[in-house]
């Protein structure tokens, strides 16, 4: 039974306990956070002043917040936004990324050099400045919504993947069957769109999932200067900072959305693990 | 064989690169013709410039000055797209048969992308095709559904000849096609080639570092030494009668299955790298027999029964 | 065997098993041969005969996951098969060197040769400062390399002849008695090979070494082995001293590589007989029959009535086939 490479890899990734442990937390984290508000008709918003600061109860299973909302709902409504920030800029970087990079290192040569010596220029800007800059470019009211977010972290985080595209695509170029098509007469369009880069595929999904979770992390931070998403899981980590305190701590408002936070980390790397391995069984490419 | 034109006519052609200040003189003034259904054997050791030659002549390195035709038209210092129309005629087949084949497709597509781009075959019968091409390279046309991971070196290279053959050239450039193939795998692969030639009156330029191929295969051979051919003659004559100091030394250093060990000295010294050539001929450092004249003056190619030698000991 | 001439390695029913996921191969199958102190011999096959395997047996070299050893391997007095790693080490490099194909993926690119040389002499032998430079000196003048120079070089700024040079004199550094030398002129242009196997021939004179040469190359096993191994999946199939094995192949696998070799001394290169077919795939299973008869141009009915034992072929030749002797010289 003949297998493309593709499915052999897939088959690999799926003998990987680890990988599947966190592929599977990451589907029921995200089907919880998607589906279970609608189906509990949850409202992260609804504000009971009555029931502030509650430690978790039957009625309320992660507590209440300062304001008397359902934390349930709000980790659940907030991981939404987290997990479609975390894809959402991954997908922009990749995209970018990938058209710069492959461009540059397919020609190669002036091409390349200036290619990349913007991106070394941008690499040297202060990250962190430049996400800022832009946060403030938008209005205060649409400084809560998720576009300027995703787009402040996705146009920085281009650049790693640029950067690992373009030497992927260089080294692959002078690759034998590649040189060999090319002499067949094959165009360069052809050439990198159906020779290299379906080679490349594997690299960039592996570093696209490892993304995911860089890009959460960076939303969480912005929350805390209180640039992020109104609601997000940053955001209520910064909540549930915000009233820790030796004399009464509500840790329920900290454990969840941090826990969470966690668990999706850590599954992304897994699975990103996982993938790279499957993809790589002898540590070559 | 003794067409009016040469299929390849490549006058002195050189290749040169620039790095970190020297220059390397990988191919340094190399003449030579190829006719048709001929094979002509390019043997040396490392950096005589033997691939360097060959994938100059396809392209993939650019040329320093010289030239080369293919039936009498220019196929050096051309643009990308003026060179398409040669890509038929002329194709190369390189060594390691775990590279030269993407991964990721199907042998039917890899040998399908040349035929439809060269129109051979339209999408109706193109797959007729892709197992007629299979058939000739004696692989089972029910394997065209497979990756190259799952085909063995032998088998690669097989796919490799079909692929290159697939355009219908009149010159396949194998560059030591054989080299990291099993001996008796490497037997099969000769043979193909040979079967091929008498079938399809093509001609080969085949590039390899093993003597005991060149005798098999080839009509005639040129040796190569630092970036110059300093023997070129009909192979019978080359082994019988080797004219140059570094083919006899060559030859005089493989190890032969015949005798037991050869009581000789084999050739002293390094050999020399293309980026720091010696003066006047470039073999004279580790010449046996080289005298006054040898490291002062270049030498040309000298005529000897059979071909011609650099060498002033043939003038 | 002559009873006078104690073996220096005395290798008895070696078996290598490799376990991955997929499949359980057993890549030597019981294996028994010796090397005589001061003999040179050559261990020949193609990809996937076993050779390499067992040569690293020896010292245990296997990658990781490591292959299960089975058998014995005796170095003098001492067995090597479940030896612990501190005995191993205590052999490696002392009283058994190893060589090997690629000399520059051999040599650490990071550091300088006298660095290199120095580790083993320290290790080994307690030498440092300036007897270890004198040692040093000593030694790649032995192999052919002059000058304070060359001690200060990094790999990379060597020719590849230089390096497998330095890795012979790093090998010889604890004047060991046994060098396993693993495709050593493989990768190495033809002249540069002859120059290399001329050091191998007077080191081995010099010091009455003995080596295990492995190679697929039928021409270096006529320069330098005394006697020749030839190996087909995972098992030894003949076993002769060089001259008779080239000259009168008892094998049909001998003969038929043998055949399928250009020569490079016959007019067009000798007439060429491809062996047709795969090399064959290694399995764990016990075979059933020959492991050549799928290519075997001599096969008949009786090969495929289980694995043919290895026998004698007078004195110490011995050969793994039904085809009566008689069959196999005629004509010849």
């Amino acid at each position: 039974m003949t297998r493309s490479p593709f499915q052999l890899a897939m088959q690999r990734l799926l003998r990987n306990r680890v990988a599947i442990v966190g592929g599977l937390l990451l589907a029921l984290i995200a089907f919880g956070c998607v589906l279970v508000p609608v189906l509990f008709d949850l409202d992260p918003n609804l504000t009971q002043p009555a029931l502030r600061n509650q430690p978790p109860s039957a009625r309320f299973l992660f507590g209440t917040d300062g304001l008397g909302r359902d934390l349930v709902a709000r980790v659940l409504v907030g991981g939404r936004t987290s997990l479609l920030v975390g894809l959402a800029a991954t997908a922009v970087s990749v995209l970018v990324g990938v058209a710069y990079g492959s461009i540059a290192g397919f020609y190669g040569g002036k091409i390349d050099e200036a290619m990349m010596r913007l991106v070394d220029f941008m690499y040297g800007l202060p990250y962190m400045f430049l996400v800022i800059l832009i946060m403030l470019m938008f209005s205060e009211t649409a400084r809560g919504d998720m576009l300027p977010v995703f787009l402040a972290l996705g146009l920085v985080q281009w650049l790693t993947m640029a950067r690992i595209v373009r030497g992927q695509v260089l080294a692959l170029r002078r690759q034998e069957f590649v040189l060999a098509a090319e002499l067949l007469g094959v165009s360069d369009a052809r050439l990198l769109i159906r020779h290299v880069l379906p080679n490349v595929l594997g690299v960039i999904m592996v570093y696209a999932t490892l993304m995911v979770p860089s890009v959460i992390i960076l939303e969480s931070f912005l929350s805390f200067l209180g640039l992020g998403v109104a609601l997000s899981w940053g955001q209520l980590v910064s909540d549930g900072i915000a009233v820790i305190n030796p004399i009464r701590s509500y840790w329920w408002i900290l454990l969840w959305p941090s826990s969470f936070l966690g668990v999706t980390l850590i599954s992304l790397n897994f699975l990103g693990d996982g993938l790279r391995d499957a993809l790589d069984p002898k540590g070559r490419t | 064989m003794s067409d009016a034109m040469p299929l390849l006519k490549v006058r002195d052609l050189r290749v040169h690169f620039a790095t970190e200040g020297t220059v390397v003189r990988a191919v340094d003034g190399v003449d030579l013709e190829l006719r048709a259904g001929e094979t002509l054997a390019l043997v040396g050791e490392s950096g005589c410039g033997k691939s360097t030659l060959a994938r100059a002549l396809v392209g993939l390195n650019p040329i320093t000055s010289g030239s080369a035709e293919l039936n009498g038209r220019t196929i050096t210092g051309l643009t990308r797209a003026a060179a398409r129309p040669f890509r038929r005629e002329l194709q190369l087949v390189f060594q390691d048969p775990y590279a030269s084949l993407n991964p990721r497709f199907t042998i039917a597509q890899t040998l399908a992308e040349p035929l439809l781009l060269h129109e051979k075959a339209n999408r109706s019968n193109v797959d007729s095709k892709v197992c007629e091409l299979l058939g000739q390279v004696g692989l089972d046309p029910e394997l065209r559904a497979r990756y190259p991971h799952e085909f063995s070196g032998g088998q690669r290279q097989r796919i490799s000849i079909a692929r290159a053959l697939a355009v219908e050239p009149s010159l396949l450039l194998c560059d030591e096609v054989t080299s990291a193939l099993d001996v008796s795998i490497q037997a099969q692969i000769l043979d193909l080639l040979r079967s091929v030639q008498q079938k399809l009156g093509l001609s080969y330029l085949f590039i390899t570092h093993d003597l005991g191929v060149v005798r098999y295969i080839a009509h005639r051979v040129a040796v190569m030494y630092v970036g110059q051919i300093v023997e070129l003659r009909d192979t019978e004559s080359l082994f019988e009668s080797p004219a140059h100091p570094y083919t006899k030394a060559l030859l005089a250093s493989i190890p032969r299955v015949s005798q037991g060990p050869q009581a000789r000295t084999p050739l002293a010294g390094e050999v020399p790298s293309p980026a720091r050539p010696p003066s006047g001929c470039r073999f004279h450092p580790r010449c046996s027999l080289a005298f006054e004249r040898c490291p002062k003056e270049h030498p040309d190619l000298y005529p000897v029964s059979g071909g011609s030698s650099r060498c002033f000991l043939s003038q | 065997m002559t009873p006078e001439a104690k073996e220096l390695l005395r290798i008895r029913d070696l078996s290598v098993i490799f376990t991955t996921r997929e499949r359980t191969v057993r890549a030597v199958d019981s294996v028994s041969f010796d090397v005589r102190p001061g003999e040179v011999v050559g261990l020949v096959g193609e990809s996937g005969c076993g050779k390499s395997v067992t040569s690293l047996s020896i010292l245990g070299l296997h990658e990781q996951p490591a292959g299960r050893m089975t058998g014995s391997i005796r170095l003098g007095e001492r067995e090597l098969v479940g030896a612990s790693p501190s005995a191993l080490r205590e052999v490696r490099g002392n009283r058994v060197s190893m060589i090997f194909q690629d000399p520059l993926t051999s040599l650490n690119p990071y550091l300088r040769v006298e660095e290199q040389l120095a580790e083993v002499l320290e290790l080994h032998l307690n030498l440092r400062g300036p007897a270890a430079r004198a040692r040093m000196l000593e030694i790649l003048s032995q192999v052919g390399i002059a000058g304070e120079e060359r001690l200060r070089a990094y790999p990379h700024q060597l020719s590849g002849g230089m390096r497998q040079r330095i890795c012979i004199a790093m090998a010889l550094l604890c004047s060991p008695e046994l060098l396993i030398a693993d495709e050593p002129t493989t990768m190495l242009d033809v002249t540069i090979q002859a120059q290399i196997l001329e050091l191998l021939r007077s080191i081995r004179k010099q010091r009455n070494m003995s080596i295990l040469f492995i190679t697929h190359d039928l021409g270096v096993v006529s320069e330098i082995c005394d006697r020749v191994i030839v190996m087909y999946a995972g098992r030894i199939v003949e076993q002769a001293r060089t001259a008779e094995l080239l000259h009168s192949p008892l094998h049909p696998y001998t003969e038929a590589l043998l055949r399928s070799t250009p020569r490079v001394d016959l007019p067009g290169g000798g007439s060429l007989h491809p062996i047709g077919g795969l090399p064959p795939r290694l399995s764990a299973a016990k075979l059933q029959e020959c492991a050549f008869v799928p290519r075997c141009p001599r096969a008949r009915e009786g090969c495929k009535n289980g694995e043919p034992a290895l026998t004698s072929a007078g004195g110490e030749r011995l050969r793994r086939c039904i085809v009566p002797v008689a069959e196999m010289v005629a004509g010849r």
